[in-house]
Parts: C-alpha cells; structure tokens; sequence
C-alpha cells in the first residue's frame, strides 16, 4: 500500500514536473569588478519574466560565503561588501515575455581593504502564500569585488591525512582541507606524488581540488590515492602538492603510510610456519641423537 | 552580358555573406555564428588560448566618449544566464495522519550555462512545523517533519531536515532544465497536534 502511494506520489510529481516553463531568469550569473576605494561603479542585471502573466520582483543585497564543498552559502554579516551595494527598493513589474535591465551601485569604503569581497543580489519573485508548505522562489548573482590595492595571496594546507597509519589495502581515502590565508580569491590545482622509503618517486597523480577558493575559505576533499603496480611493504611518502594563485607558488604536505599488501602477510605468516617447522624437526633430531 | 552574369555570380559564391539571427530549437541555441574566409579555429598553448575568425565584415571596435561598440563574431560574449522554476508554490500536506506518513511534493528546474554549475538551497525559512526528521525517516507515529529530494541534480539522501542553508540540488557543470522533485513529509503522534505551516525561499545561483 505505502510502496502503491509512493508511487503515485512520484507519478504526480513528474506529472508537475513534465512542464518545465522557466518562471524567470537573471543574466549575469556572475559579477565581477575591479574598483578603487572609495570609488563609485554601477552594476546592470538583466531580469527576464518567461510566465504568462506579468510579475513582481523585488531585489535584495545578501552575504554569501562558500562552505567547503566550494558551494556558495548564502547569510548576512560575512564581508562588508553587503553594505557597499544599494538596489532599487521598489518591486519590478515585468511583462509576460518581456526582460528589464536594473541597476545597483557598488560603492566601497574609502579604507576598504584591497582583495577580494563578495555580496550576492537576489531578485525574488513575488508570490502569495499559500498550503500548508508555501515556496517561493530567488535567483542570487554573485558579486566579486576587488578593492584595487595591494593583495596577498596565501594558501595552508589544513589536514593531509590517511584513515590510519598502517595500510594493507592498495586504494584508500584520504582527507585534505586547504584554507585561503590571503586576500584575494585562488585559482588552485593539485597532484598527488608518491615516494617510496629512498625517496624515489614512483608516480603522480593530479587532485580535483575544485573551484577558486575565496579569502578565508576552507575547503574540504576526500581524495582517493591508489599504489600503482605491484609495490614491496614498507613506507611510503605521500606529498600533496597544492599550485595556486596568479603567481603559482606551490604549497605542499607530507604524509607517510606503512604500505604491508596482503600477499606480504601472507608471506612472512608461510615463512614463520616453515621456520617452526624446521626448528621443531631439528630439535627432534637433536633429542633421538 | 551572359558572360558578366556568369562571372558575377561566380564571385558572389566566394564572397561571405552575413547569416543573422539566433537559432534555437528544443535542445540547443546557438546565440551567434559567422560565416568568413578562414580561420574558426580555437588555439592553445601552455599559458594563452586563441579563438579566431577571418572575413568578416564590420568586426571592429568602434568608439566614442560615452560609448564603445564591439563588432563581429568574437564581440558576441554572452553573459552566463540563470533560469529558475518551480512546478507548484503550493504544497499542501492535509490534515496529518497517526496512521501514515502525509506526503506532498514540488519540482523545481534549473537551466544555468555557468560552467561552474548551479546550486539551489534553501535561502529563507519561516513558520511552525513538527519537530525535524534526524533519523533519516519520517515514519508512522512519530513527531516528525523533513523532505526527500529526486533527479540527477539532487544533494540530499534519505529524508532530512527542513533547515536554512540546506542545499537540495547542485551540479558541477553547465545544466539545461535540469528537474529536482521534493517530498515533503509529515507525521505525527498525539502529543504534536496543532496546525502548521511553513513559508520556504528556494536560492538558485551559480557556483563560484
């Protein structure tokens, strides 16, 4: 019976879901802009009404920050970039069809710290409420506002670790978190090099370490490393290798994992047992004599 | 005069003529093409990359004080555009049930050609419900309130709390009318009878 309403529930559901008409659409998604301290620039968004009906929408200056996935998360109280930015208060009135390009002003502090800083302007449609679960619908447009000045770029790696020390398996995850130290926003890229106990390098793998990482961000990944070939027990060093910036400095991190495969166990558990062997026929020989 | 004709057209058929107009269908928009000479070719190296076109007329840079028109194929630098939907704003649960989990569901659809990708999430949130879902049900009998979310898109698993910040769909990449059902879910026992509900704002943006 439950599995009968699930799937009615589902059939419904992609009934509704079977009429995609985009409600509206912003345009850009993104914003980016250089600007002196204390200076003035106007930033246009183009908003587009793709419903039957003429809609109302209203603008509104958010924080964002990015989580550690690299996702944008929206709040207040993150930078001060959300009090350089002034909208229209006024709702906007769109046509069925029609699009209209609105204006907002951008203007820093004139001691405001040279980097990068960010705000997100959402337009939200208006809608009445209504059911017992009322959903409304914004569209956010990220806003990248260099402070034109002298930046810093800086980039820490956080962690680099292995689930533990001692590995029998040849694929394992790890855990890597980098934070952006310096003022501006990081291009980054990575690679995996790993060693064995003299130092020779046995490969290189690259590391998806995701988007630009914003001042004061950290992000988190779970990178999977793997022993390529068949490989003797014993350490191995694992260096992360973090490239980021426009002056690709690189920042790297060690770890080291004792490498026992399987086949090594099962090879000093044979050699032990034929040594026990020995060791017992010897001393029985020893005895009869 | 045949023979004028003759050659007249035969160099009109090497000349480049201007197509206009953006073409789309169902599945694809192509926003601008140009038909020239030569050259079409996209270049790389180490450190530059180089998209070309030749023959074509009017592709330049033309400006005054107040103004600074940019002609030709490599000028048309569309914008990144962000399309939002949602199926239903209305989501009615009815009156909850002891003896079943009440279920009601939207959709949502994204369309956003950022080659960064999109994420929705919840951006605002208001009203009462019953207390949240932490055990990754909502099951028969039991004070309980959360969502499920559906679709190539989704970034939940099992049902989970109705929460701000909660992201409900994300892509890496470039998306077009990209669908993400929602559930939601409501149970209860005697002890939470009341009336409830709840008014939710869906962000949509581009990724960093």
């Amino acid at each position: 019976m439950k599995a009968l309403r699930f799937g009615f529930l589902t059939l419904g559901i992609a009934c509704i879901a079977s009429s995609p008409a985009l409600a509206f659409s912003v345009s850009p998604t993104r914003i980016n802009l250089v600007i002196d301290p204390g200076k003035q620039q106007l930033v246009g968004v183009t908003i587009g009404n793709s419903e039957n009906t003429s809609e109302g929408f209203t603008l509104a200056v958010s924080g964002v920050k990015q989580d550690e996935t690299g996702r944008p998360h929206f709040g207040s109280g993150f930078d001060r970039a959300e009090t350089w930015v002034s909208c229209p208060a006024d709702p906007i009135n769109i046509a069925s069809g029609a699009t209209k390009k609105v204006f907002c002003y951008i203007h820093p502090e004139k001691n405001a710290e040279p980097g990068s800083h960010y705000a997100a302007l959402l337009v939200k449609k208006t809608v009445a409420p209504g059911g017992t679960v009322s959903v409304n619908e914004q569209s956010a447009i990220l806003l990248e506002i260099i402070v034109a000045g002298v930046v810093h770029e800086g980039l820490s790696i956080e962690h680099w670790q292995a689930p533990a020390a001692v590995q029998t398996k040849s694929i394992w995850n790890t855990t890597l978190s980098l934070k952006n130290t310096g003022t501006i926003s990081l291009p980054i890229t990575g690679l995996v090099e790993i060693s064995d106990w003299r130092g020779q390098r046995i490969s290189s793998e690259p590391l998806r370490v995701g988007n630009n990482l914003l001042p004061g961000s950290v992000r988190t990944i779970e990178p999977v490393v793997s022993m390529t070939g068949n490989r003797f027990p014993g350490p191995y060093r694992f260096d992360a290798v973090i490239t980021f910036g426009r002056s690709q400095v690189a920042s790297r991190a060690t770890l080291t994992v004792w490498y026992i495969p399987p086949w090594s166990i099962a090879g000093v558990l044979g050699f032990a047992v034929v040594a026990a062997l020995i060791i017992k026929l010897k001393k029985k020989k020893y005895r009869s004599h | 005069m045949f023979k004028i004709g003759i050659a007249a057209a035969v160099v009109l058929l090497f000349v480049p003529l201007s197509v206009y107009g953006e073409m789309s269908s169902g599945n694809y928009n192509i926003y601008a093409d140009s038909i020239g000479f030569s050259g079409g070719n996209y270049s790389t190296s180490t450190n530059y990359s180089l998209s070309d076109t030749i023959g074509e007329s009017g592709a330049a840079s033309v400006s005054s004080t107040t103004y600074i028109l940019n002609g030709g194929y490599q000028a048309m630098n569309q914008d990144d555009t962000l399309g939002f939907a949602i199926a239903t704003t209305s989501v009615d649960l009815g009156t909850l049930s002891k003896t079943a989990v009440n279920e009601a569901g939207t959709a949502f659809y994204v369309s956003c050609n950022a080659i960064s990708g999109y994420t929705v999430s919840i951006g605002a949130l208001s009203g009462t419900m019953p207390p949240a879902v932490s055990d990754g049900s909502v099951t028969i009998g039991s004070d309980e309130y959360g969502l499920s979310t559906g679709g190539n898109a989704a970034a939940t698993s099992g049902d989970v709390a109705v929460t701000n910040g909660l992201i409900l769909a994300s892509t890496s990449g470039a998306a077009y009318n990209a669908t993400t059902t929602v559930t939601f879910k409501a149970s209860y026992s005697t002890t939470q009878a009341g009336s409830y509900s709840q008014t939710i704002t869906l962000t949509a943006s581009a990724n960093f």
